[in-house]
């Protein structure tokens, strides 16, 4: 766990930065906070978790997917004078398809002799790809070309409406809600439960001989995970007004874990600054070195985990912690 | 009927594209127990080196031939660059062969473009089977596939080399101690492996598109039918490849390719999950 | 067969195996705590001691199977420590795991054959003196090694072994879970062996019957040191020494 005095100081610089960024870059930034909180759930899911999940995306996608079907009044449009199309139901319409297509689908992979490691690795691969054919074929949904057009956030009820045009607002609002998981998450890390994940993610023939319910821990896991990936996406095409194909693909479940494994997939927030930090140099990177910059991703990637496979940016700040432990004694 | 035997055929010279594929993974898989994320590229690369040799104006039976030494040479670079430094770590593994696949990938795109390519098939003349004609060439490609599989079964089964590698796949430490190099063999099991991945994108180059994403399309079958299959390091893969490849061109007789991929991957995954020795293997999981 | 006259006739028997301050362990645990030990050729030796004490800890890391953390292994003249175990195996040292680890797969024969693959340059075929000890590994070549007895799969573990011309030999607990008759059967062709060919051999073992029966001496660890040695014939007279180091 990262130390909670480098957390402070993270979001700290987050909320200061509309005030020197400038608008541009508030906005490119308000996207990346949405990646970064999709890092967070694959972190919590395999890094904590241990489940290796090829296509986290499908979360990510299929959350924005739904929030744009409700906002745009695809789906029960009609409905109560359009109550269905408000921000919160879309957002919480979101979550509870996602957590439901994860309990389902966790079940199916964990129970009995579940699968794990490579095995789980390849099945997740498979479903991900299966579902990415899906989509770009599914013509109510946009097939490739996705929906264009999905109503910005509205913060508004019952008839008022606050809508969130502005680069700031609408970023304060997505780091209110980004602020909020992290502290839940950490909070669930640190707390018997967190505790009980890593006994499992460790040995989970062993801690089943303890008497936890090892199918159960880990269909928690991943529903949570399922759940916060959704809630990124769903914010995401709200703040993007598109809901694509990509946003569900097999590409983007690559990047997801690229980010969260530079990172350091072991700690929430390494890799929620994974993704910031790739994401930012991509933004700098992607205009002078075209396509090589996938290429030198590739390559990055591979380097770091041979030689870091803790990630990055969560070795340092583990040696600091414990340097700085050691010297409190 | 001649649409019948059309499908069969067709299914058969995908089962057995398939199994060479499959073949390369499954020995690396059960010698190491990693899995090859670029397996796939290696396989494109293959078919790649037929696209560029037919560029310069080579004959294509040259190309088939140099592309598993090329492919060969390559995987024993990343042998011993990558994967020497990965392999007790297999979660790991999966993660640095993946950032290649990306890489590799990527390099392709930036040396071919990402659109597809054409290979001329060597032989254009199609045989008459009673009513429909069929491409003499994918008979040529099925009856070297078929060569190609014996010849590796023959290495591993009955070659001192083979011995020795199966001897590492089960009890690595035991065949250490008895004066096997380990190293060695990893490194010329996993040259093989993707020397065989290499000649099938070759072969099967004139057939399909050659683009830079076609590997994954083979990788995640591939893999599935290891998992299918089931048992020995080697038998399931015939099984495996037999049912996953035949389903899918089953399927894509009556649905979209599309539909009847998903389809397949939907069947394979749960074939896994219900039977997790796979078919071949023996309900204890031995 | 292979005399080894140098070792019957000279007066001061070389050390054919040499270790001293060796630590190593699984983990970050330490379960060999610095081991001194020599062996001297043409010599059986038994290392006996509760379990837990480090014996087949010991066996691995000469093996090269576990990396010394520290001190040196020398065996027949050659620093051994941090060498790969092939390398090991085929500077002479034969080695018989506990378990037997017989490829169950495969057949009597083959098994044999992978001892004689590992070592370039030696003999192709199974030399004749391994199989008078062993007959019944003539008889059953090619049956699978996993449908043998457990007397008949060690014999098969020790044979494998042998194959190879070892100029010393490890065994680790060689009569685990095998029945008494065919233990004693083993115990002679082990004394046989040694004394028609003068091999060295280390036995990790906690059966008194076979160490009296094959040993000249039989060394004690305890907590991941050498704490005792003695002759077996002392052994043999003496009922404290046993108690001192075998007992809770």
């Amino acid at each position: 766990m990262a130390p909670r005095g480098l957390a402070v100081l993270v979001f700290a610089v987050l909320m200061a930065f509309p005030a020197i960024g400038g608008d541009y870059w508030t906005d490119q930034l308000t996207r990346y906070l949405l990646f970064g909180l999709f890092a967070m759930s694959l972190s919590l899911v395999w890094g904590r978790g241990g489940i290796l999940c090829f296509g986290q995306a499908m979360f990510f996608g299929g959350g924005g997917y739904v929030m744009a079907a409700l906002t745009m009044g695809l789906v029960g449009g009609g409905l109560a004078g359009g109550l269905l199309t408000s921000t919160y139901i879309g957002l919480l319409a979101a979550v509870v398809a996602a957590a439901v297509f994860a309990a389902l689908l966790g079940y199916f992979l964990f129970w009995g002799k579940g699968l794990a490691g490579a095995y789980l690795a390849i099945v997740t691969l498979a479903i991900a790809f299966m579902l990415e054919q899906l989509i770009k074929s599914w013509y109510a949904l946009g097939a490739d070309n996705g929906l264009s057009g999905v109503p910005p956030l509205d913060l508004g009820a019952f008839g008022w409406h606050l809508e969130l045009w502005d680069p700031a607002p609408r970023y304060y609002a997505v780091l209110a809600v980004v602020l909020a998981v992290y502290v839940g998450l950490d909070r669930l890390l640190r707390s018997p439960f967190g505790i009980v994940l890593t006994a499992v993610k460790t040995n989970p023939d062993r801690a089943a001989f303890f008497g936890y319910r090892v199918l159960w821990i880990k269909l928690v896991t991943f529903v949570i995970g399922a759940a916060i990936a959704a809630l990124a996406g769903a914010l995401f095409v709200a703040v993007d007004e598109f809901a694509s194909p990509t946003l569900i693909g097999f590409g983007l479940s690559t990047e997801v874990l690229i980010w969260t494994a530079l990172g350091g997939k072991e700690m929430v927030l390494a890799a929620f600054l994974g993704a910031l930090a790739v994401r930012v140099m991509e933004g700098y990177l992607s205009e002078s070195l075209g396509d090589y910059w996938i290429l030198a991703l590739g390559l990055g990637f591979m380097l770091s985990v041979v030689l870091l496979p803790r990630g990055l940016i969560a070795t340092p700040i583990a040696s600091l912690a414990a340097r700085l432990r050691g010297n409190r004694r | 009927m001649a649409e019948l035997a059309a499908i069969a055929l067709n299914a058969t010279s995908y089962v057995l594209i398939l199994i060479l594929v499959a073949l390369g993974l499954v020995v690396v898989f059960g010698m190491m127990g990693v899995i090859n994320m670029a397996h796939g590229e290696l396989f494109m690369l293959g078919a790649y080196v037929v696209v560029a040799a037919q560029g310069a104006g080579a004959p294509f039976w040259l190309a088939v031939l140099a592309a598993p030494l090329v492919v060969g040479a390559l995987g024993a670079i990343i042998e011993g660059l990558l994967v020497r430094h990965v392999y007790r770590r297999p979660l790991d593994t999966i993660l640095a062969t993946w950032g290649l696949s990306i890489a590799l990938k990527q390099m392709v795109v930036l040396s071919f473009g990402p659109a597809s390519y054409s290979v001329v098939a060597p032989v254009e003349a199609t045989i008459a089977f009673g009513t429909f004609a069929y491409p003499v060439y994918r008979l040529i490609l099925m009856a070297i596939a078929v060569v190609v599989i014996a010849a590796v079964f023959w290495v591993f089964l009955r070659t001192d080399f083979g011995l020795a590698a199966r001897a590492v796949i089960a009890r690595p430490d035991t065949a250490a101690c008895l004066g096997i190099d380990t190293r060695r063999l990893y490194r010329a099991s996993f040259v093989i492996g993707t020397a065989v991945a290499g000649f099938a994108g070759a072969l099967v180059s004139p057939l399909i598109s050659v683009d830079p994403q076609m590997g994954l399309g083979y990788l995640i079958p591939a893999f599935l039918s290891i998992l299918v299959g089931g048992a020995g390091p080697l038998a399931g893969v015939l099984a495996g490849g037999a049912v996953v490849g035949g389903t899918d061109s089953l399927l894509t007789v009556w649905l979209s390719p599309v539909v009847a991929q998903i389809a397949v991957f939907g069947l394979a995954i749960l074939v896994i999950r219900l039977r997790p020795q796979g078919l071949l293997g023996a309900r204890d999981g031995a | 067969m292979t005399a080894r006259p140098s070792a019957m006739l000279s007066a001061r028997p070389s050390a054919m195996l040499s270790v001293s301050g060796l630590e190593s362990g699984y983990g970050p645990g330490a379960v060999l705590h610095g081991v001194d030990f020599e062996l001297r050729a043409g010599r059986v030796t038994a290392l006996m001691g509760r379990n837990g004490m480090g014996k087949t800890t010991f066996l691995k890391t000469v093996m090269g199977l576990l990396p010394a953390r520290a001190g040196a292994i020398v065996f027949d003249g050659h620093d051994i420590a941090g060498l790969p175990p092939h390398r090991i195996a085929r500077a002479g040292l034969g080695y018989v795991p506990q378990g037997r680890e017989v490829f169950d797969d495969f057949t009597v024969a083959e098994n044999l054959r992978l001892s004689l693959l590992g070592h370039l340059g030696k003999a192709k075929s199974v030399p004749e003196r391994v199989l008078a000890w062993f007959p019944i590994l003539a008889e059953r070549a090619q049956q699978r090694a996993g449908t043998l007895s457990g007397g008949q799969q060690q014999m098969l573990a020790i044979g494998r072994a042998l194959a190879a011309d070892p100029k010393m030999l490890l065994l680790d607990e060689p009569t685990e879970g095998i029945q008494p008759s065919i233990v004693h059967e083993i115990g002679e062709t082990l004394a046989r062996i040694a004394r028609e060919t003068g091999l060295t051999v280390l036995v990790v073992e906690q059966n008194v019957d076979l160490v009296l029966t094959v040993a000249d001496e039989v060394a004690f660890m305890d907590n991941g040191a050498i704490v005792e040695t003695t002759s077996a014939a002392a052994l043999a007279r003496d009922d404290t020494i046993l108690a001192r180091h075998l007992s809770l």
